[in-house]
């Protein structure tokens, strides 16, 4: 039902109904802002590149016909802008990843995540995890798992077969469990 | 029992609801612990990830956004600017994006322009580009249109490079659109699915342009640039072979 109110939006927005522009804004920001800033991680602050996605969405109103879901258009911005942030931090030397040393440690006695009240230091180690897989992996991981994108959308957003999504997605998976592993959060026995 | 175990992809996918024989799967889970683990390690990824919160609503963000898109209107005269396919901007950033095809080209047409130190011959600058993407960033970075013509792109890869030197092949789609994964994600694929491949993989960069030209159309404009436009052009391919 949110799909068609959003298509709905765009539309008025294409007539120049900014307040139905706003609203599509209002409605996503938040899930924008989050898979700017999980995909940047330390790289940049992904609130401006969230700013930014919805600025080029704006400008861009006009191509915009209803197809699948209006979230695979915009995240397939969002995705870009963030690559292209991350090329660019590559470039310069701005990728700061902390070493594994330098990281909170933990133990694998502790509560699984399920059962667990997320404390800080976890988030932290999660976060840390995340921020080291290779972008191809983390954008795929994001977009499953936050924005709930089933294959074919992921295919679209990410301009690839579903094949490559499922063989893609499951090393997405393995690379974050090895990196999880690494710094010691593991699943509970 | 030889029965083998699921494959990790088909694990995930089934985690994921996307599994194409559920049933199979979870028969063979009843009776495997080994696939089992691997299904719960899948699974506690999953878990992980969900736990993460996501930022509040920020009540500043719309403001912001409204006031950039104030800001972006008042300086559309660049964006107009830009409407003329004469104009150096546009050509220089079409030219930066089709760059690699056309000097590959251009070796067979205007021999002349092997004019680039440590560039002499069409070899030569597929290998200087295979670590670059610069070119993919002027596509996604500017509001300058660029698609390209797949069976003209097609017919080009065949004039150069042999049918039984794949890697070079391959090599060439994946520079053309800046995908460095395709070599990854395709390499067990034919040409023709490389090139369908491609297609789909720049479609999201297509959505973001304002104008399309052609592949022929680039071409032109490259070849009725002024003596300083293309300069610039060959600049452009100079800072991509020092990158390299």
């Amino acid at each position: 039902m949110t799909e068609i109110q959003d298509w709905d939006l765009v539309k008025r927005a294409q007539n120049g109904d900014m307040r139905a522009f706003t609203q599509l804004v209002d409605r996503y920001q938040s899930a924008v802002v989050h898979f700017c800033e999980r995909m940047l991680g330390q790289s940049g602050p992904g609130e401006d590149l969230a700013q930014e996605c919805f600025v080029r969405l704006y400008r861009h109103l006009h191509r915009l016909e209803p197809q699948a879901r209006f979230t695979t258009v915009l995240f397939g911005i969002a995705r870009n802008l963030t690559l292209n942030a991350l090329r660019d931090a590559k470039r310069r030397g701005l990728h700061l990843s902390v070493p594994l040393d330098e990281a909170y440690t933990t133990h694998s006695s502790e509560p699984s995540p399920s059962s667990m009240a997320y404390s800080h230091e976890l988030k932290h180690l999660i976060l840390q995890a995340l921020d080291r897989l290779r972008p191809e992996h983390k954008d795929i991981l994001l977009l499953r798992e936050f924005e709930g994108f089933d294959y074919e959308e992921l295919a679209q957003i990410l301009g690839c077969k579903k094949g490559t999504i499922k063989s893609r997605l499951a090393r997405a998976r393995e690379c974050l469990r090895k990196e999880l592993t690494a710094i010691g959060v593991v699943p509970h026995e | 029992m030889n029965e083998k175990h699921i494959h990790s992809d088909d694990l995930s996918a089934y985690a994921d609801g996307e599994a194409i024989d559920s049933s199979y799967i979870e028969e063979h889970l009843a009776h495997c612990s080994s696939c089992r683990e691997e299904l719960n390690a899948v699974r506690f990824v999953q878990s992980t990830l969900h736990a993460l919160p996501r930022p509040g609503h920020n009540a500043n963000f719309t403001e912001n956004v409204l006031a950039q898109l104030e800001n972006n209107t008042s300086n559309n005269s660049n964006i107009i600017a830009l409407s003329s396919k004469r104009n150096f901007r546009l050509i220089s950033y079409v030219a930066a994006a089709a760059v690699v095809i056309v000097l590959a080209a251009a070796w067979v047409i205007r021999p002349e322009l092997s004019i680039i130190p440590g560039i002499e011959s069409t070899n030569d600058v597929f290998v200087a580009m295979i670590p670059d993407d610069t070119h993919n960033d002027y596509l996604m970075d500017t509001d300058v249109p660029f698609t390209f013509d797949v069976e003209l792109l097609s017919e080009l890869i065949d004039d150069e490079i042999p049918a039984d030197n794949q890697d070079a092949r391959m090599l060439f789609a994946m520079n053309f659109t800046g995908h460095e994964d395709i070599m990854v994600e395709f390499e067990h694929l034919s040409y023709d699915e490389v090139i369908s491949a491609m297609a789909a993989s720049i479609a999201p960069q297509l959505l973001e342009s304002e104008m399309y030209l052609s592949h022929a159309e680039i071409w032109d404009n490259l070849m009725a640039l002024d003596e300083t436009s293309f300069e610039y052009v060959l600049y452009m391919l100079d800072d991509y072979l020092s990158q390299g």
